[in-house]
């Protein structure tokens, strides 16, 4: 899984704002709540599922099919706003 | 040489047509210049090529402030669609997609204050000064031409939705910030647009906003006023 390039991410006002600079994208920009800002970190040091699923349980306390279900769910989430390449 | 000071700022706008230094004129100033706009040809002939119902001058023109509000947040200042009323020297502003009614309801606050002025009436640039956040009138200010070489510091922004009954209430942060993009300015480069967000976590942490539903009327006024006054 691999970020598209161009884009921003910024606590605004508290808010994790995830702003894709490539005007093509429907939406500008997503707001994040803590631990998807934590996966869009991992996300973009190139992490992929399994190190992901991996550091879920590292960072929080929960079993590995929430991870997993967490780590699926924010994937799709980028995915509909055209976040990632594949 | 063509100097021209907005929002505090020195440009050299080395337009080629009249149009731009005719709409600059209010804003003539001397000095060194901060930063240099020209707009290559090519992109000029793309832009008029796009919407060849208007002159050239008025795409360059266009094309000028579209520079100009990429360059601004290295000075620490951005630019928001919105409406700017000057009322004892502070600025109410009024922000909504367009068609909205930011004009007419800017309209009804000339007619309850007569004191009152618009600073810009479509897309004036808001700057950080000295910790607080100030709005500058520029010479693009909209179809309605409502704009004057001036500034005021931010009392409040208000977000406007029509509705049949009058009401007003605070907005949250989260609320702000899912719709504030909306209205702001992002350069493309990705060093303009990093500035415009350092700049927006000040703006949005520190200036008060508000979500006005209004009809037509000068109670709509009222409640505004009450409100964002503080």
């Amino acid at each position: 899984m691999k970020l598209k390039s161009g884009f921003l991410m910024k606590k605004i006002a508290g808010e994790n704002v995830l702003m894709f600079l490539d005007t093509s994208l429907k939406n500008k920009m997503i707001t994040l709540n803590e631990s998807g800002a934590f996966l869009f970190q991992n996300i973009s040091e190139g992490k992929d599922r399994a190190a992901l699923v991996a550091a879920m349980l590292e960072e929080y306390d929960v079993d590995e099919a929430t991870a997993a279900r967490d780590v699926d769910a924010f994937v799709e989430t980028l995915r509909s706003v055209g976040a990632l390449e594949d | 040489m063509a100097i021209y000071k907005i929002c505090d700022i020195r440009f050299d706008i080395q337009a080629r047509y009249d149009y731009t230094h005719k709409l600059c004129a209010a804003y003539a100033a001397d000095g060194p210049a901060d930063f240099t706009i020209r707009i290559p040809e090519e992109k000029l002939r793309e832009a008029v090529a796009a919407a060849p119902q208007y002159p050239p001058g008025y795409h360059e023109g266009l094309e000028v402030y579209r520079e100009i509000s990429s360059l601004v947040p290295f000075r620490d200042a951005f630019l928001m669609h919105s409406s700017v009323v000057a009322l004892h020297g502070e600025a109410y502003v009024f922000t909504a997609k367009s068609g909205t009614g930011k004009s007419t309801h800017s309209r009804l606050w000339l007619a309850h204050f007569p004191e009152a002025e618009i600073v810009n009436g479509d897309k004036p640039l808001f700057k950080k000064t000295d910790g607080a956040f100030y709005a500058y009138g520029t010479p693009w200010c909209g179809k309605e031409n409502w704009g004057k070489n001036d500034r005021a510091r931010i009392k409040a922004v208000c977000f406007l939705s029509q509705a049949k009954e009058n009401s007003i209430a605070p907005m949250t942060k989260k609320e702000v910030i899912s719709r504030i993009f909306e209205q702001v300015y992002l350069p493309a480069s990705p060093e303009g647009a990093e500035r415009v967000m350092t700049l927006l976590d000040e703006f949005v942490s520190t200036v008060n906003f508000y979500h006005l539903h209004c009809n037509i009327s000068d109670e709509a006024v009222g409640i505004a006023y009450e409100a964002m006054k503080g």
